[in-house]
């Protein structure tokens, strides 16, 4: 789908440079502040209706019961009697005369409502024709309220003087205003001198996105900066430390840019979202340099790729630098929260200072991952099964690495004796093990544990380790095994310049759902669902985790801009 | 043993031929979590004798059932969680062909109150609770000395600490507190006799074990007899003595017939206990084909029970019931199974009711009204028959408001008529 | 005596005595068991408070040998009277006994003190140290025995607690327990006008004289209370605004709630709230200074906040818990379950100060404090002086009251 786009676009360089007249953005009236389009939409609907998704979509029980409410009935029934009046199936004429669509919205001064433009390019002028020939008689009813009009080859309607309608054997335009309208029949003939495509802020978002998608929306964020204000209302300095470390570098950029971007590109291996702004992470100066990624670090190395992983999320953020700020970029009555933190973590860290000595020693990525684990250590396995988790990050120094190996042995001290106490769990001892020569330390117990159904705490069998210059805190020995395999990789140092990374893959979560069955079909059961339902839903679960291979979620530094990225990938 | 006879006076049986529509209702609503509309009307076709037999003799379980209760069970011991055992038995209690039986587990459940809170365990509590339906209708003889042994039991009562120099007094005193006599019928040098002949009655492994080794071997006396006596021997006592019948049969009473039992109520069935050695079948038989048990004095008489209301509620509108939903409503109203709110059990009665939780057993008819406990079908029946299958009566004004059919159900079920039975 | 005082006082209060008339005799009852509207909140301490730790003997050789750990130091404490100071965390309290708004009676007890938690709160909660019996409770006992009855007012209100706690136990009346202000709401479907009125038929089909079945006249009587109690709260939940900010901690929103309650008139005498959490066997430094806090901080903003509205001078505090703690600390840096222990009283109509002396350090039962002060002479002194309720029968005998209220 997308070589023959870029192939398109290479052949009509020229085209693209100026104004891409394939695209109603090339027609579309000038001085929008918004603008959406929709590309190919008949040929995604039948896609849509030929994949497996819409038949498993109509297998499931919740659509087979809203299949048998009354309004479901009612709404089979008035398709039954358009699908008889145009003369064709509502799906055909879907395909046939959605081409491009598009939506532009105009400003109206001290109007609440915005003027709107709506435009249509059929697929097939024929069927187009035949539509309209239907609907012939329809329009003569309506004529109290439709007054029409031939202009040449346009057939005008005009519906209660609200609404300006043009047909044309190819497109369709609608427009709140009159004048409107025309400037939409000039652009669509190829007549207009300045469309939404001239405008330089959307221009920009076409430098920085591309311009052939699915869907394409575009905002002038200039525009309503005007309206709400220049830092749109928000606050300078944040009262949420996790908002602020995770996205205030995003919302300062944002305020900045001249546009805001969405796209949107589907095809039969995936679909993409992007949301994308202008700006360079420069013009906001020192305060947020902790934030973005630079040519030097260049975000995020790709999660390493081992066995069973179920998803994880990275962010590149300079803690240090972040939390050296911190009086800075947050707000006063959360700064007492800090230097509780401070006091308590510190107790971890005898000795050494926490915005001196320990949040320098992170370096810039820290990684949280899930991957599934086997219980091969013990005689029987826990009744719950949960996947095993790891906490990864780059350490500035490697001879930090015995700083954190320090706390690693005092919380697993910690636990030891509080499970003790608590009789959950047999005691164990400390030990370490080398794999592929890097040792790591991990716990022994004294018998180990029997039975199916353990407690749900021997999901979580502690170890740490050094790794090519990064820190692993994991709970399967197992997992970790292999992420030392992984990380001594060269490839797995590649920086992918992403600025956070969360991945999910549903195929490899579905085999979670599927050891646990059994317990999510009782807990099915137990909301009151007869038990054939309750077994089908976990199963139509399983079966659409299946069908995604991965989720992503991400943010990237680009040349000129920063964009959002949410991009899925199904199975094959 | 020659034959028994059969008893007489208030516990002489009903006679068959005043059988109605609404002695159907009454003896289902005692025995049952609630009843349907059809199950009352079989129940009035079939009459007292043949319900009777339904109900006190095994009932073959359906297969769905079956399948559905191995596999919520099995969630629970995979969880470890107690809401997930709770959930099991609240499916057991709504669907069982066994209802008396069930009801007669969360009878014992109540008179042997063990809590998830400190067993900590639901393999335990499970088989704990096992026992008790074993025996629901069996011999409270075999029950007590079963609960002897019980491991949940005896993590709940301290037992490993009952050791042969340091006697500890918990289980001997619940024994005779709250498990056979009852408070006055014993003196505290009772207890301190019977702990030690409960010495070394330990768990070991998850199971019981004697502890030969932490036994008192030395004389006891008790109730008049002095020996080395051993735990089986001081519970044999405990039957034995006068208090033990009275006491369960004014359980059995507050349980299936009247929250306020008499003197002559309880002198009647405890010696009716005491003629059947404390085979819980043919009393509970002769109890509710008793002319006690459809008089007057027994109508209306109980305060439901919040699982009795909840349950009831959603069998009677035929409701599946959300057992998440069921489960947390129960708990809010007082009545939290395997985890009972004192050693005590649920004293049940008056105490069930204040005016906040009268409000939310209100709150819980909007709950079911609105589909929030299961999936709740238009009332589409004449008020007549609501009216007769949840309140069983008539009550003054309900048949002049004029309202929609949900309304009035809420109308119905808000009324203090509606919180007895 | 008192009777005549607060008689004159409604005189007075409704300017009946400027006009010379006599009070019409229904208007007299209807007032009766509020006499001029007093209020008495009980705050309960469940756990076992460290008395020591709260009212500080700073100077006491044996506080500082046998509390080498815990022990509060001269200059940490809060000073209040010669050498006895606050916990440091109590400045809601400091600032309180400035103003004269706190009267902290000291060494507080009963004879042969029993050291289980359940027992003696038991014991606290029915006033019958002798007895082990949980029929009813003081407070209970006491409305139960007010002459000519309640006349159908909530006697009692429980916020915060899933049962009804056993002092407010009573063989007649139904008091009602409030988890939050919402759950006493009634959940009904459709408009205003639709929800009144269904209330009203519910109200109406619930009413009505005796049945000959005692349950369920019982029940009838429970559920006219809570659909009046739960109409009442409703109106107050909409916009209530406190005259000061409460803490973010659990007693304060409990106490707010008690405020909105007080406020909103619902008519109730005895308002019942509890704070958990001071079983400090182990580590118990942490814990205890966030208890303090949290009773302080809370305590002074429900102070500021009656204040505002106009109500202190109507409103008694008192906190009570069930033990104070063994004097020596233990090996886990924590106390174990003690005997006396000090009680504190908060509004304008309290006597300030510190009432009796801080029990010996050196004379002890078995390693406890001993009490001078009976907690029923505490209770006598609360129902007889400040509610005018019957207080021998409530705790079953007679006992010296105490200079309690100013």
């Amino acid at each position: 789908m997308r070589t023959p786009l870029l192939l398109i676009t290479l052949v009509f360089s020229y085209a693209v440079f100026t104004v891409n007249a394939a695209l109603l953005s090339a027609a579309m009236p000038r001085n929008a502040v918004g603008y959406v389009e929709i590309n190919d939409l008949g040929q995604r609907l039948i896609q849509l209706r030929d994949s497996a998704y819409y038949s498993d979509a109509l297998d499931s029980p919740q659509i087979k019961q809203a299949m048998q409410q009354p309004q479901y009935e009612k709404i089979a029934a008035g398709r039954k009697v358009a699908e008889a009046y145009l003369g064709m199936n509502l799906w055909t004429a879907a395909e046939k005369l959605f081409g491009e669509i598009a939506v532009g919205i105009y400003p109206k001064a001290e109007v609440e409502q915005p003027d709107l433009v709506v435009m249509i390019r059929v697929t097939d002028p024929a069927a187009w024709a035949h539509v309209r020939e239907r609907l012939e008689p329809l329009i003569t009813l309506a004529e109290d309220t439709v007054k029409r009009e031939m202009r040449g080859e346009l057939e005008l309607l005009i519906i209660e003087g609200k609404a300006f309608l043009a047909l044309h054997k190819n497109w369709i335009a609608a427009a709140s205003t009159a004048a409107l309208l025309d400037q939409s029949i000039a652009g669509l003939r190829g007549d207009a001198k300045v469309v939404v495509a001239h405008n330089p802020a959307f221009k920009k978002m076409e430098r920085d996105m591309g311009a052939e998608h699915f869907v394409r929306a575009w905002t002038d964020l200039g525009y309503f900066r005007k309206l709400a204000g220049e830092r749109f209302n928000l606050p300078e300095k944040y009262d949420d430390g996790f908002m602020s470390l995770m996205f205030s570098g995003i919302m300062e950029l944002a305020m900045q840019s001249d546009y805001l971007g969405l796209t949107l590109d589907a095809d039969k291996t995936g679909l993409k979202f992007t949301a994308g702004i202008e700006g360079e992470p420069k013009v906001l100066g020192d305060k947020f340099d902790w934030f973005f990624s630079k040519s030097g670090t260049p975000g995020t190395p790709g999660m390493p790729a081992v066995s069973g992983l179920m998803g994880g999320l990275s962010i590149h953020r300079n803690l240090s630098g972040w939390y050296g700020k911190r009086e800075e970029l947050m707000e006063e009555r959360l700064q007492a929260g800090f230097d509780k933190f401070e006091s308590e973590i510190g107790n971890l860290f005898p000795g050494r200072d926490i915005g001196e000595d320990i949040m320098p020693a992170f370096g810039s990525t820290i990684t949280f991952l899930a991957a599934k684990q086997s219980f091969e250590h013990f005689k029987g396995e826990p009744g719950i099964k949960l996947p095993g988790f790891a906490l990864l990050f780059d350490l500035k120094r490697p001879q930090d690495g015995n700083l954190f190996q320090l706390v690693f042995q005092t919380i697993v001290t910690i636990t030891n004796v509080v499970a003790a106490e608590q009789g959950e769990r047999e005691p164990s001892v400390m030990t370490a093990v080398v794999h592929e020569g890097v040792a790591i330390n991990t716990i022994q117990y004294l018998r180990p544990p029997q039975g199916e159904r353990l407690d749900i705490s021997y999901n979580f069998m502690p170890c740490a380790a050094t790794v090519n210059g990064r820190f692993v805190f994991c709970t399967s020995l197992e997992l970790l095994k292999s992420l030392v395999t992984e990380l001594k990789k060269p490839q797995n140092l590649n920086r992918l310049n992403r600025n956070f990374n969360f991945e999910l893959h549903p195929s490899a979560l579905a085999g979670l759902v599927a050891i646990n069955s059994r317990t999510l079909v009782a807990k099915n059961i137990q909301t009151g669902k007869p038990a054939e339902q309750a077994r089908a839903e976990i199963q139509l679960a399983e079966r659409l985790l299946k069908a995604v291979e991965i989720l992503r979620f991400s943010t990237s530094v680009k040349d000129k801009g920063f964009q959002i990225e949410l991009e899925g990938k199904w199975a094959e | 043993m020659g034959r028994i006879k059969q008893p007489a006076g208030i516990l002489a049986p009903h006679d068959a031929r005043q059988w109605s529509r609404r002695d159907a209702t009454h003896l289902l609503w005692r025995t049952q979590f609630g009843a349907t509309a059809a199950e009352i009307a079989t129940t009035h076709k079939v009459g007292l004798a043949k319900s009777l037999e339904r109900l006190l003799t095994p009932q073959k379980e359906t297969a769905d059932f079956e399948d559905i209760e191995s596999l919520l069970r099995e969630a629970a011991y995979d969880t470890g969680a107690v809401g997930d055992l709770q959930a099991w038995w609240l499916h057991r209690m709504h669907y069982t062909a066994n209802p008396l039986t069930e009801k007669l587990t969360l009878f014992w459940h109540n008179h042997f109150a063990t809590s998830f809170s400190k067993v900590q365990s639901v393999p335990h509590m499970a088989t704990q609770n096992d026992r008790f339906r074993a025996e629901a209708l069996g011999s409270f003889r075999e029950l007590l000395h079963a609960m002897a042994k019980d491991v949940a039991m005896l993590i709940w009562l301290d037992s490993n600490a009952n050791r042969k120099r340091h006697a500890n007094e918990n289980f001997a005193r619940e024994v005779m507190e709250l498990f056979s006599l009852g408070e006055g019928n014993y003196t505290e040098g009772d207890i301190k006799q019977a702990a030690r002949a409960f010495t070394g009655w330990h768990v070991r492994d998850d199971k019981f074990w004697f502890n030969q080794r932490q036994h008192d071997i030395t004389s006891k006396s008790l109730f008049g007899k002095t020996a080395n006596l051993d735990g089986g021997e001081v519970i044999d006592l405990c039957l034995a003595h006068k208090a033990c019948a009275r006491f369960i049969a004014f359980k059995l009473l507050r349980a299936f017939v009247l929250d306020q039992p008499t003197d002559e109520h309880i002198t009647a069935l405890a010696a009716r206990l005491r003629v059947h050695d404390f085979a819980i079948r043919p009393v509970m038989r002769e109890l509710l084909e008793s002319k006690l048990f459809f008089g007057a004095a027994a109508r209306y008489a109980r305060i439901k029970e919040p699982l009795e209301l909840t349950l009831g509620a959603c069998r009677a509108l035929g409701v599946r019931p959300n057992l998440q939903a069921i489960n947390r409503v129960s708990g809010q109203l007082g009545q939290s199974i395997f985890e009972p709110s004192t050693v005590k059990g649920w004293e049940g009665g008056r105490l069930w009711i204040t005016s906040a939780s009268l409000l939310q057993r209100n709150n819980f008819a909007m709950a079911l009204l609105n589909g929030q406990m299961g999936q709740m079908t238009e009332p589409k029946r004449a008020r007549e028959f609501y009216r007769e299958l949840l309140l069983s009566r008539e009550v003054r004004g309900m048949a002049k408001a004029k309202v929609e059919p949900r309304k009035l159900l809420h109308l119905m079920m808000t009324l203090p008529e509606f919180q007895l039975t | 005596m008192n009777t005549r005082r607060t008689f004159l006082k409604t005189l007075g209060a409704t300017g009946l005595v400027a006009l010379g008339t006599r009070p019409h005799p229904v208007f007299a009852r209807a007032t009766r068991p509020n006499l001029d509207g007093r209020i008495l909140v009980l705050v309960q301490l469940a756990g076992g408070n460290d008395g020591l730790n709260t009212v500080v003997p700073f100077e006491e050789d044996n506080y500082r040998k046998l509390r080498p750990s815990l022990g509060i130091g001269k200059s940490a404490a809060l000073k209040l009277e010669g050498a006895l100071g606050l916990h440091p965390q109590m400045q809601g309290f400091k600032e309180l006994f400035d103003d004269g708004a706190l009267g902290i009676v000291q060494g507080v007890g009963y004879p042969n003190p029993n050291r289980s938690h359940f027992r003696s709160m038991d014991i606290w909660h029915t006033a019958k140290p002798g007895i082990e019996e949980k029929r009813d409770g003081w407070v209970g006992r006491a409305f139960d025995h007010v002459k000519g009855g309640l006349d159908g007012k909530v006697p009692a209100v429980a916020l915060g607690t899933d049962r009804l706690p056993l002092s407010l136990v009573s063989t007649k009346f139904t008091v009602p327990t409030v988890r939050s202000l919402r759950d006493y709401q009634l959940q009904l479907r459709g408009s205003k006008a639709e929800q009144a009125a269904h209330r009203a038929q519910m109200r109406q089909l619930a009413e009505g004289g005796s049945t000959g079945n005692s349950d369920l006249d019982f029940l009838r009587r429970t559920a006219t209370t809570a659909l009046d109690t739960s109409a009442k709260i409703a109106e107050v939940m909409s916009d209530y605004k406190p005259a000061k900010p409460y803490p973010q901690n659990g007693l304060g929103q409990r106490l707010k709630s008690v405020a909105q309650l007080i406020t909103a008139d619902l008519g109730a005498s005895v308002y019942f709230v509890s704070l958990g959490g001071f079983d400090t066997h182990a580590e118990q430094e942490g814990a205890h200074t966030g208890l303090m806090l949290e009773l302080s901080s809370a305590l002074a903003a429900f102070h500021a906040d009656l204040k505002g509205h106009g109500l202190s001078k109507r409103v008694l505090t008192a906190t009570f818990s069930e033990f104070g703690r063994r004097v020596k600390e233990n090996g886990s840096l924590g106390t174990d379950h003690g005997a006396a222990g000090p009680m504190f009283f908060i509004g304008d109509a309290v006597k300030a100060g510190i009432h009796g002396k801080h029990p010996s350090l050196t004379d002890l039962d078995q390693g406890d404090l001993k009490h001078h002060t009976d907690f029923r002479s505490v209770y006598t002194t609360l129902l007889d002086d400040w509610l005018d309720w019957p207080a021998e029968a409530a705790v079953g005998g007679e006992f010296a009251k105490l200079k309690l209220l100013a």
